[in-house]
């Protein structure tokens, strides 16, 4: 055992209370979460050794900890507790603070955790393209604002490029994901490396890697074995699934688009129905999909039973802007159908205000992924795959 | 009065099955009662008037009942102004013997036999009523001492309340605050001791001597001459509420304590709490990173054994303090164990919730300066999964307990047996701790709050109310000559017949209670107001001096040479069981009860306490040619069950000497046994007599038989 | 008892009311007291005793008490006796056991054996007398009175009521283990073998059902391996949020009794903190000590039995090393704690109850004196200490009221 490597922080204490570990402090240390819980692994097992190094605020040891990783917060451990310490949350909040830990840079991580700088956050992508689009009164093409104020339509309906045009969209969003994956390169590396400082032996490393580790993560296996709120792994899988959908739309556009010059609006008819009409039904379906689990965690998060997860600021702020993204995309495509089939250009111009509100969000979303409670995307899989190198298999891997 | 005695047999309940009733009347009848007579039901109605009829007609003076245990039917078999003697047939032998088979039989003639022999002696108590003062001292103004007197002075006692101190309060006048003592247990609560002595100096009952320590203590319950400086007072009972020092704490070297100015101990950190001012000694700078070591001697075989229960919630309150003066300030609590037990469980759960402050069990590896002016506490077997380190401002040592008790000159008694209460262990009074806790070893001297053992304050009230009680039970219980527990309902007392008396002292050095002092020629001075009636003094006595009206050495000698013994052709052994009365008896009912069977041969006599078996006892049933001799007591030692402190003790240490002496007269030692049973071992008895039987039996009849 | 013991050894007349057939209370239940080890039911003698004695104390069984009008100083308790069937010319001379053909399951026992319909409510029952649990007895059977050479059965008995004055009262209700069952993932109720504190002190009392002996109740085997599972139900939010006090000594008591009994037996001790207050350390010391009893750290979240053998496997985190531990055990002792039983007491409005039913212990101005383990869960040294108190308190209030 090393000595003095527990360096209390009441900050980091303060920031995982905030975080919806408010009730981390009622934990007496008797371990039944850590007996309870279904994917723990046996040796050293989760949440309770995580519980009393975030009451100590031993900030250290968490942020290397795959541990934290290891739990899908099915609460099992929760409705245990005889404390109502609910290690389930806490190990939640201690991810959402282990993120904003990771983050580069590391103001961002805190502004996008902390409610009071939502609407500033939100006001870069309002301000970033409000302005662009009032570039698009030019003498050849009329876009932006002007085409907002004047709405002109094209095969006899009204479309969105004419409004804010692909160029456009790629001048902002390809930078904007470039500066994103960056982020996580950087804030992943980061924890990489803070792993790898605490746990340097590779040991009893199981085989597998990535691979293992999406294929997990896509059958949703660590969900399945949670007891108590086999609603997760619905809800899970309505937003992976629902952003799986969406993304196989988005590339299938883009290759009709370039590779086969076919660009959006995606033609409507049956008989163009490989070239357009499965791609939008997928897109719709996984739209779908993606509400379908948003109102599900809704539910379930605002419900009052013990299994119950805690909600904190990030919680909402990620279901919310999934939320409105998926609403406003739906929202969007059905008010521009409808405005071309009824000519209406006041209608139009709502199609147009959704589909801006839409483009804010997604640039909120991916912007600060690497902040947000979304970043688990990719610090989880880090965290479990270092996780297998060094022997931490959550129980049914290790069985 | 001429004695005249009546018996009754009872042929209820299987006894007339097990024994011809008629034989035990005809065996009876040698003895000359007056009346000797069977009856079907003697508990019933009939027998009961019929009996009532006879104590009339006859005018008898005693009554023997060959019946059922002297545990049941007590108010039934009572009746005035005689003197009533149970003798049991019922659980001690037909319930547990063979029925119409002759050892059966010559059982039960033996105990009638030996029931009305008893009779011939046995004397009804005349209570020793007499003038008591109904005062009450208390010893110690401290939470303990002012709740007591208080109560004692609500239920109409005078009180002399004798504190060392200048001022009234003690220990818990220091508190800033006291930890939680209601539900719903959160919050800390005000301290209320300015509240008690206001009530104490405003209660015109309550005599108030501050600056003071008792001088002397003569006399006895009741009648108390008690010195404190120039007064003097007559007092009626006494309760010492003496409370505790903290622990000393420069005896803590190993927890850091003298290594740096900023390791303090819980007493300190409670003063810097009082002024508000949570500082570093060494430089005033503030503590904001303050370690609280648990058990600082407290739980450690080389300081304090024991717990001092109340450090785990009085660190919870301090690192409160601490917050709540400094939200950002960091309390760590290391523990062995949190111990916060019942519904002080709650002020756990809500002085955990505040962020700043840490709690893991662990164990304390070392408390040294770090060389930076912080102080570096390292504690191994943590819950964090390793060994921590911490650099502290400040260093809390939670100290323990320790009782003011074995300290001269508390109470200074003019005591043969010493000056103080005795104590047991670890410095507490010596007393039956569980089942009877406040009476010392000391009669009319009551022991309250944490000298008897460590307790919080809510606590000491409770404490005070009891031990309150006790003082003016026994002023009550002295003035209407009975005995205090757990003989209360006694009103027999010593008799010492002096003009025999050879001043060798064992009454006055064996009496477990101090009840006899000597004069300057070692004769016994008689204070029958501390006497708790155990008889050890009767059995101490080598010229058997001293008696009770029913209990002497020659009833219970008469006794044993009432068993008729047969001579060794017969080959029918017969063994003397001497029992206690308080278990051991019981125990022997309880056989009964179950019907479990033992050897016939025994013939029990139950004895006040087995310290009360006096050795001519045991001469007299050798010389009568009993076979063996088989004591069963109270276990001692230092879980002791015996109610009177030492009594089966004594009896063994005894008995060792009268083997000694057998074995001067060529007699085997192992005739005398001495076994400790407990009241729920009944069903040890069967192997425990058998055994003995047999092994006596092996050595052959007593020598001595038929001379 | 020693309420009602200690106010009239001090020259008040008491009215002892118990709702059972017998004084004596769960004290009479257990095998012995920590730390010295001694029968609790010597200490119950000595306070029969003094009670035989004692013509100033009233004892009623079967009691209770319906409403209680008035107050201090002037109090109309109305109480309400229930039949007992058998009166105070009893002898127990056991004839009437033989001819009862009639089981019941023995509560005294917690169900580990069975007694007759009429029966001894104890070895050390107060008063000594036999009881009938008429709710059993076959219609019209007539046994028992046929046998009883004393006419002491009356089948036909009626309850009674009767209205008391009191200057005080004093509340000592006592505890009600917590229902196991509730413990559904230490399986109570589903493993046989797993039993609770208080039927383990059946078990190694004497006079208990096996005996002085613990045996599993699957087969009636001794077990090779006994585990304890601490705060079965205490500090538990979903149960009992406070802690019972006693479990902790209780066990390590057990524990040691145990290796009196077999001195092979293994045993396990899982617990969160040990509370053994004062010189109880003693007891805490005396375990530590013995190399085959252990103390695991660690609570106890799940018990699994393997139906064939019956073998049941603990779960638990040994906190000291962090790593799970699966434990095997013969027998489970689950240490259940204490529900105070005053709810059906009809107290005047003036006493304060808590949010988990223990009486506020008050200033005396109600004229209710609570003691005991109706206050707070205690060990029962403690709850002589109130007891002894609470019976100054009642006379404090008689004196303040006259």
């Amino acid at each position: 055992m090393s000595t003095g490597t527990i360096k209390p922080d009441v900050a980091f204490v303060r920031d995982v209370l905030a975080q919806g570990g408010d009730d981390l402090k009622k934990c007496y240390q008797c371990a039944t979460c850590a007996v309870v819980c279904p994917v723990s692994p046996d040796d050293k097992p989760f949440p309770r050794k995580e519980m009393i190094w975030a009451q100590w605020g031993a900030k250290d040891k968490l942020l290397s900890d795959p541990d934290l990783w290891l739990c899908y917060q099915c609460n099992d451990c929760s409705v245990q507790c005889p404390r109502g310490a609910r290690p389930g949350d806490v190990m939640g909040a201690l991810r959402k603070v282990a993120i904003a830990a990771y983050s580069v840079p590391s103001f961002l991580g805190r502004m996008v955790q902390n409610p009071s700088w939502f609407m500033v956050l939100i006001t870069v992508p309002v301000l970033l393209l409000g302005f662009l689009l009032t570039l698009g009164s030019g003498a050849e093409h009329v876009w932006g604002w002007s085409e907002f104020a004047n709405p002109s339509t094209e095969k006899g309906g009204y479309v969105f490029h004419n409004f804010v045009p692909h160029l456009l969209i790629y001048a902002v969003f390809v930078p904007t994901s470039i500066l994103a994956v960056a982020a996580f390169a950087m804030g992943g590396l980061g924890m990489w490396n803070r792993m790898k400082e605490a746990f340097p032996g590779s040991g009893a490393a199981a085989e597998g890697g990535l691979v293992d580790v999406i294929r997990d993560v896509l059958a949703h296996r660590h969900f399945d074995t949670c007891g108590d709120s086999k609603w997760r792994t619905w809800a899970h899988f309505g937003f992976l699934f629902g952003f799986g959908f969406l993304a196989l739309t988005t590339a299938a556009t883009i290759v009709l688009m370039y590779g086969f010059n076919l660009p959006p609006p995606l033609p409507f008819s049956p008989n163009h129905f490989f070239d357009g009409l499965l791609w939008k039904i997928i897109g719709n379906v996984g739209a779908v999909i993606l509400i379908a689990g948003c109102v599900l965690t809704i539910l379930k998060r605002t419900s009052d039973g013990v299994d119950t997860l805690k909600s904190s600021f990030s919680d909402w702020a990620l279901l919310l802007v999934i939320l409105v993204i998926a609403l406003t995309g739906m929202g969007a495509q059905l008010l521009r159908l409808w405005s071309s089939s009824a000519g209406s250009v006041g209608l139009a111009q709502v199609a147009y205000v959704t589909y801006f509100i839409h483009l804010v969000f997604v640039f909120y979303l991916i912007l600060y992924a690497p902040y947000c409670k979304l970043a688990h995307l990719v610090y989880r899989t880090i965290a479990l795959i270092y996780g297998r190198r060094i022997g931490r298999l959550q129980k049914e891997e290790a069985a | 009065m001429e004695h005249k005695t009546i018996a009754y047999i009872c042929t209820g309940c299987g006894i007339g099955e097990a024994v011809d009733a008629d034989k035990l009347i005809e065996v009876g009848n040698e003895l000359a009662p007056a009346v000797c007579k069977k009856h079907e039901y003697l508990c019933g109605k009939e027998g009961l008037a019929e009996i009532g009829q006879d104590i009339k007609d006859i005018e008898a003076t005693h009554v023997v009942i060959c019946a059922c245990s002297e545990r049941v039917f007590t108010d039934r078999f009572d009746f005035e102004d005689v003197f009533v003697h149970r003798t049991n047939l019922r659980e001690h032998v037909a319930w547990c013997h063979t029925a119409n088979d002759d050892g059966t039989q010559e059982l039960a003639e033996d105990y009638v036999r030996m029931g009305i022999t008893r009779c011939k002696n046995a004397e009804t108590p005349e209570p020793l009523v007499q003038e008591v003062s109904d005062s009450v001292l208390v010893v110690g103004g401290g939470v303990s001492g002012l709740n007591a007197a208080l109560n004692a002075a609500d239920v109409g006692h005078d009180v002399v309340l004798v504190e060392k101190a200048e001022a009234l309060g003690g220990f818990a006048a220091t508190l800033h605050k006291t930890y939680p003592t209601a539900a719903p247990y959160t919050e800390a609560g005000e301290n209320p001791v300015p509240g008690l002595v206001a009530a104490v100096e405003g209660n015109d009952r309550i005599q108030v001597l501050l600056g003071s320590t008792v001088s002397e203590v003569a006399g006895a319950p009741g009648k108390f001459d008690v010195k404190v400086g120039d007064k003097e007072f007559k007092i009626g009972a006494i309760v010492v509420a003496t409370g505790f020092t903290p622990y000393d704490v420069t005896k803590l070297e190993h927890l850091g304590y003298g290594k740096s100015p900023d390791v303090v101990g819980s007493v300190q950190f409670e003063e810097m709490a009082k002024e508000g001012k949570f500082v570093r000694p060494s430089d005033g700078a503030p503590a904001r990173k303050v370690v609280f070591v648990q058990c600082a001697g407290s739980r450690d075989p080389d300081h304090l054994p024991y717990c001092s229960s109340t450090c785990c919630m009085n660190s919870l309150k301090q690192a409160n303090y601490l917050l709540e003066n400094d939200d950002d300030a960091e309390a760590y609590i290391l523990y062995k164990d949190m111990r916060t037990p019942s519904l002080y469980e709650q002020y756990y759960e809500a002085a955990q919730a505040t962020p700043g402050i840490m709690l893991t069990k662990g164990e304390i590896t070392g408390v040294e300066p770090n060389g930076n002016g912080k102080v570096k506490v390292t504690a191994g077997n943590t819950l964090l999964g390793e060994d921590i380190e911490i650099d502290a401002d400040l260093v809390v040592l939670a100290q323990g307990k320790v009782p003011v008790m074995a300290e001269e000159g508390i109470l200074n008694l003019t005591y043969r047996k010493g000056k103080e209460l005795p104590t047991l262990k670890y410095g507490f009074p010596d007393s039956n701790f569980i089942c009877f806790p406040y009476e010392t070893a000391r009669t009319g001297i009551y022991t309250v709050g944490c000298v008897r053992q460590p307790m919080d304050i809510v606590q000491c009230g409770e404490d005070a109310a009891g031990a309150a009680l006790k003082a003016i039970q026994c002023v009550h219980a002295t003035g209407g000559g009975t005995a205090v527990h757990p003989r209360a309902w006694d009103q027999t007392y010593p008799d010492f017949f002096l003009q025999r008396c050879t001043q060798c002292k064992r009454c006055t050095e064996e009496c477990p209670f101090g009840t006899l002092d000597e004069d300057e020629k070692g004769t016994p001075l008689e204070n029958p107001t501390r006497c708790r009636r155990c008889g050890v003094c009767m059995g101490a006595c080598p010229e058997r001096i001293i008696s009770f009206k029913d209990y002497s050495v020659p009833m219970i000698g008469d006794m044993i040479k009432s068993v008729h013994v047969p001579d060794e052709f017969e080959e029918k052994p017969r063994y003397i069981g001497l029992i206690c009365e308080n278990d051991a008896y019981p125990a022997m009912d309880m056989a009964g009860l179950n019907h479990v069977e033992y050897s016939p041969l025994v013939r029990f006599i139950p004895v006040r306490c087995l310290g009360s078996v006096n050795r001519v006892w045991i001469a007299d049933s050798l010389s009568a040619g009993i076979d063996g001799i088989i004591l069963i007591g109270c276990k001692y030692g230092d879980d002791y069950q015996c109610h009177f402190l030492q009594g089966s003790e004594l009896c063994s240490k005894r008995m060792e000497n009268v083997q000694e002496d057998l074995q001067r007269l060529m007699l085997e030692s192992e005739r005398i046994k001495i076994v400790q049973l407990a009241i729920n071992e009944y069903d040890k008895l069967p192997q425990i007599v058998n055994e003995f039987v047999e092994e006596v039996n092996n050595l052959g009849p007593n020598p001595y038989k038929g001379f | 008892m020693t309420v009602a013991l200690e106010a009239a050894e001090t020259g008040a007349q008491v009215h002892l009311l118990e709702q059972g057939l017998s004084l004596g209370g769960r004290i009479a239940q257990l095998a012995r007291y920590f730390p010295k080890m001694c029968p609790p039911s010597c200490g119950l003698e000595i306070n029969y005793r003094r009670l035989r004695k004692n013509p100033n104390v009233m004892v009623h069984t079967l009691t209770k008490v319906t409403a209680i009008n008035g107050g201090p100083g002037a109090f109309e308790v109305a109480i309400e006796t229930a039949p007992r069937f058998v009166n105070g010319d009893c002898t127990c001379c056991g004839d009437c056991i033989d001819a009862c053909g009639v089981e019941r399951e023995n509560a005294f026992n917690y169900g580990l054996d069975k007694s007759s319909a009429i029966f001894l409510p104890h070895p050390m029952a107060y008063p000594m007398t036999y009881a009938v649990d008429n709710a059993i007895c076959p219609s019209g059977c007539q046994k028992c009175v046929d046998v009883c050479k004393v006419n002491a059965i009356n089948l036909k008995e009626e309850g009674t009521t009767d209205t008391l004055k009191a200057d005080a009262i004093a509340v000592a209700t006592g505890w009600t283990p917590y229902d196991a069952t509730k413990l559904d993932q230490l399986g109570f109720g589903k493993y046989e073998n797993v039993i609770t504190n208080v039927m383990m002190e059946r078990m190694l009392a004497e006079d208990g059902p096996t005996s002085g002996k613990a045996v599993k109740p699957s087969d009636g085997e001794a077990p090779k391996r006994i585990a304890y599972v601490q705060c079965a139900g205490s500090r538990d939010r979903k149960h009992l949020p406070y802690c019972s006090a006693v479990c902790c000594g209780a066990s390590m008591k057990e524990a040691i009794v145990m290796r009196e009994v077999d001195e092979a037996v293994e045993q396990t001790i899982f617990y969160i903190d040990r509370r053994v207050m004062g010189r109880n350390e003693d007891v805490l010391a005396k375990v530590e000590a013995d190399e085959k009893t252990l103390l695991q750290r660690g609570k106890v979240a799940k018990i699994v039995e393997d139906a064939t053998t019956k073998v049941l496997t603990l779960s638990a985190e040994d906190t000291d090393t962090g790593n799970r531990v699966e434990a095997e055990a013969d027998l489970v002792v689950l240490a259940t704690g204490m529900v105070p039983n005053n709810g059906d007491l009809p107290l005047p409005e003036s006493c304060q109850v808590d949010d988990n039913g223990f009486l506020v212990a008050g200033g005396l101005e109600s004229g209710v004196v609570p003691a005991g383990c109706a206050v707070r869960p205690a060990p029962m040294a403690a709850c002589m200490q109130d007891a002894t108190g609470a019976a100054l308190k009642t006379l404090v209030i008689a004196a303040k009221a006259s």
